[in-house]
């Protein structure tokens, strides 16, 4: 069961970056940034917040609960 | 491309599982355990902590991606399966203890390898589904 549904992989794409590239402006690895792409892992309020800032979008755009 | 940080926690993972690995083989072969393995399996354990030290004196930088939050989860995870890994294995040993040959004495010292080598084998294996480092 997908507990969220993210739309960072579009985001990071428009805003030019690669997974390595966003871990390091958030400071996490680049095995969290895919797994949060892909909905594997589910990221906590803090990164979720970090990745809106970083990316200049609100946390709804990015993450959104499923239907 | 993994941070050194994270290579360092996965090689020394690899290598206690390895020895524990080489062990079992010998169990097989008809050495018993004796508290001179578990000790060399603690040796190991504590030198692949005191090189993740080093390495994180060294490159600061690698921390903070090495122990994000999704690798702090999957160690939290690594040890409740210790946890569960060393009980259910005490239970097993103990059990066999009573209608076979062998000595409570051993039982105890492969319970002491399972609590070391589960979270390192959880480990390992979150690394590479892409859940750590």
């Amino acid at each position: 069961m997908t507990l969220l549904r993210a739309n960072l992989k579009e985001h990071r794409k428009r805003a030019g970056l690669t997974q390595a590239e966003l871990a390091e402006k958030v400071e996490v690895s680049r095995k969290t940034i895919n797994t949060v792409e892909n909905g594997i892992f589910v990221p906590s309020t803090v990164l979720s917040l970090k990745l809106a800032r970083c990316l200049g979008v609100a946390v709804e755009d990015l993450f959104q609960l499923p239907d | 491309m993994m941070n050194l940080l994270a290579i360092t926690r996965l090689t020394g993972n690899i290598l206690l599982i390895a020895a524990v690995l080489l062990l079992t083989i010998m169990m097989f072969w008809g050495t018993a355990i004796a508290p001179f393995h578990v000790i060399v399996i603690g040796a190991l354990a504590l030198l692949g902590g005191v090189a993740q030290f080093m390495v994180s004196v060294m490159r600061p930088r690698d921390i903070k991606p090495a122990w994000d939050e999704q690798s702090v989860a999957s160690h939290r995870g690594s040890y409740q399966f210790g946890y569960w890994s060393a009980l259910i294995g005490f239970w097993a040993l103990f059990l066999y203890s009573r209608v076979s040959n062998t000595e409570v004495d051993s039982s105890f010292l492969w319970v002491g390898v399972i609590l070391m080598g589960a979270p390192s084998l959880w480990m390992i294996i979150a690394t590479f589904l892409g859940r750590a480092g």
